[in-house]
């Protein structure tokens, strides 16, 4: 192909830059098509303006009950349920003690949930029941400290073909019970706060009712973001493209078919706080990424509340760098925050579901040649 | 610049208000400036008694002096260095006064131009009117919310014209701006951000002979409500006339803050005017840090104007991702490099940068057109039209805003307020 850039759009949306770039084909068409189904999902769920998100914010602030037309917000509701599950509540876009959000508009947030069945089916994960790992430090599979223009902390190779096994479960793990809880935080803090409030929520997919227990709200935050990039990539494979390049923030990436040289998509994960240090090297096909992080840019954004393990309340303040990929991008926004908040059982269950494609990498430890960074994923 | 100079760049001026105001949505917008623009009509010079010397009364009077229909045919302040200073400016053997009615009795004038202290401009404007003259007024236009409306009242009771001075409502810059507020080129304007940030006291010194209180009127809340009516009022004109509507409501809060030197007015005020479907007008005003100076920043869904600094901005897109611009060139030419993204960013909200485009057209001392506008509507006997409802609304949602701030309470736009 000979004019690139006729190929590629660039646009601010769900808070952030998205780019979409299209390889073996120049189809603006296709391009808008994908741009449309993110600013769709956006006008969905955002919260920073009237949305169809805020009216129901609105019910739910109230503790009440509404059907949800808007088939975007419904879609999203139903893989945040599916996600809730699947990672045992860790993912819980629901909040208690947001005012604003309660209120009905806040201008900070965006939000978005819900997934696109893409290549491949999807919403079935698998539960997290099963043996559960105390360690909270694992070697990462098939780590291999190589330099590559800088330092790495491992490497991956997968497609996506396969669905992670996370883990399956009916039903959530912990009993979330209404009403404050005290919590530890994961470096033993004594915190109190509301704990979120999925768990009161009842939704009846036969006829699109969703009833709030106690009032709460909903703010899906990065999640909006691997949910629009599902929509777009399904826009774009209807449209016949077969090999794309997807991001939304860097943080949230997707990828249609092969690189246009062949193979995996060749992507380093950057550490968040050291210039020419790579946590880790993967290659994707057909997959979904999402990147979290404690630390970093986005981290001291301002105004960006504290991350809060939603099964005990806890403030999750240690330093750290989640990476998840998945079949969608929906699930891989879900597992990495999930990675993130997750006490140390529940993140080796979440590890050990798929350990080539899960990681945390903790930044507390020392880093650099003299003070070796330490290792958890 | 000789006079020849004066005439190109008059004539000039004049052009870029006309093209300006040719815009769609113009002529409701600004229905003055092309009656204003156009030629006066040849005949006498219309006669003006100027009231007050002070600053303001004398930049007046050298505004006068320019146009080409009027001139200063009489002069009245009781203060003597004042008006030593003032006949220096006016015409010889040109009569002086101590008191505005002697001014009024005298004769010898078609007309009234009052730059006296605020509290003052409802007398002398009533006066002015029962004496039988128009009358251009400074800004603001009174007090109190009452005596604007009575102004008001009392010219239309007289047949007069009653006109008052916002020199933005003729800039050329302002109205190209507006021209392309209209057009749409910034898109939904949902907000303006309008502030008059200065760093000096604002207190004059005291002359040999002078009253505090007569020099430094503007400090005493009798006489001036300090920032929101000597400032504020040009800017809230402004908003309202880029929002294309009134104010709601207005909520603010003011304080004596740094100049804690006897002064009665706040040297502090910051206040919400609510517009309708949501739309707000944030203003702020501060007499010690100048970094942000005067402006207001009019910030629409595509872009943003900066009339003051004569600038338009784009929204601007995100800039490309440098990995993703490196990978395409990698594909291009045949190579399969490792592409490091992911690192947990956001697109940074900072404050953009980029420096925009030039509203264009320079500067010219608009004063000098209101008073060409002026001088047509005493010889005609009609009004420059739009122009008083603009001064009017302006000057009561200066003063609304200082009720709101005295009070600590929102307050809503009157229901009660006169016909323009």
């Amino acid at each position: 192909m000979s004019e690139v850039e006729a190929s590629v759009t660039r646009f601010a949306a769900m808070g952030t830059r998205v780019e979409l770039h299209l390889f073996g084909r120049d189809d603006p068409d296709a391009l808008a098509a994908a741009r449309a189904a993110i600013e769709a999902v956006e006008d969905a769920l955002t919260v920073r303006r009237e949305s169809p998100a805020v009216a129901l914010n609105r019910v739910l602030a109230v503790g009440g009950e509404t059907v949800v037309a808007d088939p975007l917000l419904w879609e999203a509701l139903i893989a945040v349920d599916v996600a809730w599950r699947a990672t045992g509540g860790l993912f819980d876009p629901s909040v208690r003690d947001e005012p604003e959000l309660l209120r009905g508009l806040t201008d900070e947030r965006i939000l978005s949930p819900s997934a696109v069945p893409r290549r491949t089916p999807g919403p079935s994960w698998e539960s997290l029941g099963g043996s559960c790992e105390t360690s909270t430090t694992w070697a990462p599979a098939s780590a291999g400290a190589e330099r590559k223009g800088g330092e790495t902390i491992s490497h991956q190779c997968f497609s996506s073909g396969d669905v992670a096994a996370v883990g399956a479960s009916s039903r959530p793990p912990s009993p979330l019970g209404p009403g404050l809880r005290r919590g530890t935080s994961a470096h033993g803090a004594d915190d109190t706060a509301p704990l979120p409030r999925w768990s009161a929520l009842t939704i009846d997919r036969a006829t699109r009712r969703v009833a709030a227990a106690h009032p709460l709200a909903l703010d899906f935050g990065g999640f909006g973001k691997g949910y629009a990039l599902d929509r777009a990539v399904a826009a774009l494979c209807s449209a016949g493209v077969t090999s794309a390049f997807l991001s939304a923030g860097e943080s949230s990436i997707a990828v249609i078919g092969e690189h246009p040289l062949g193979g995996g998509w060749p992507l380093a994960i950057p550490h968040p706080e050291i210039d020419g240090v790579w946590l880790t090297e993967l290659e994707l096909t057909d997959a979904s990424l999402s990147v979290s992080s404690t630390v970093g840019a986005g981290a001291a954004k301002p105004g960006r509340a504290a991350m809060v393990r939603p099964t005990d309340g806890a403030i999750v303040t240690r330093a750290a760098t989640a990476i998840a990929v998945a079949t969608t991008g929906a699930e891989a926004e879900a597992l990495s925050t999930a990675l993130l908040v997750a006490d140390a059982p529940a993140l080796a269950r979440l590890r050990a579901a798929a350990p080539e494609r899960r990681f945390l990498f903790s930044h507390d430890a020392p880093t650099r040649a003299d003070r070796p960074m330490e290792l958890t994923a | 610049m000789t006079d020849d100079d004066f005439a190109l760049s008059r004539r000039s001026f004049l052009d870029r208000v006309l093209v300006a105001s040719a815009g769609v949505g113009m002529s409701v917008a600004a229905p003055w400036t092309a009656l204003a623009a156009a030629e006066p009509a040849s005949g006498p010079r219309v006669r003006l008694g100027v009231i007050g010397t002070g600053d303001r009364g004398r930049a007046l009077i050298q505004n006068i002096n320019k146009t080409r229909n009027c001139t200063v045919a009489a002069l009245c302040d009781p203060f003597a260095p004042h008006m030593a200073k003032a006949r220096a400016l006016a015409p010889a053997n040109t009569p002086v006064f101590t008191d505005h009615r002697a001014l009024l009795d005298a004769k010898g004038i078609d007309a009234v131009v009052i730059a006296t202290p605020l509290d003052l401009h409802a007398r002398h404007t009533m006066d002015a009117l029962d004496a039988g003259y128009p009358v251009f007024c400074e800004k603001a236009m009174a007090r109190t919310i009452a005596d604007c409306g009575a102004m008001v009242t009392r010219a239309r009771q007289r047949g007069k014209v009653l006109q008052i001075g916002h020199q933005r409502l003729f800039n050329p810059t302002y109205l190209n701006a507006l021209k392309r507020a209209k057009s749409g080129e910034i898109g939904t304007i949902t907000q303006i951000r309008a502030s008059w940030h200065r760093n000096r006291s604002w207190r004059r010194d005291v002359p040999a002979g002078g009253q505090e209180r007569e020099i430094n009127w503007r400090l005493y809340r009798a006489r001036s409500a300090g920032l929101m009516t000597e400032l504020a009022t040009h800017q809230l004109q402004v908003a309202s006339w880029f929002m294309d509507g009134l104010p709601t409501r207005v909520m603010g809060s003011g304080s004596i803050c740094f100049w804690k030197d006897g002064r009665e007015v706040y040297d502090q005020v910051a206040l919400i005017y609510d517009y309708s479907d949501g739309r707000k007008v944030i203003y702020t005003s501060m007499l010690n840090n100048a970094r942000y100076g005067c402006e207001e920043q009019i910030q629409g869904s595509k872009g943003t104007i900066e009339p003051e600094l004569g600038r338009i901005y784009q929204e601007v897109q995100p800039a490309a991702v440098p990995a993703l611009a490196k990978m395409r060139k990698d594909v291009q030419a045949g190579r399969k490099n490792t592409v490091p993204i992911g690192g947990a960013t956001w697109f940074p909200e900072l404050p953009v940068t980029t420096p925009g485009d030039s509203l264009g057209w320079g500067e010219y001392d608009e004063t000098m057109l209101q008073f060409e506008g002026f001088g047509e509507a005493v010889r005609s006997g009609k009004e420059v039209p739009g122009l008083l409802a603009q001064a009017y609304y302006a000057s009561v949602a200066s003063l609304l805003g200082e009720q709101a701030i005295d009070t600590g309470r929102a307050l809503d736009w009157p229901t009660d307020l006169v016909t323009v």
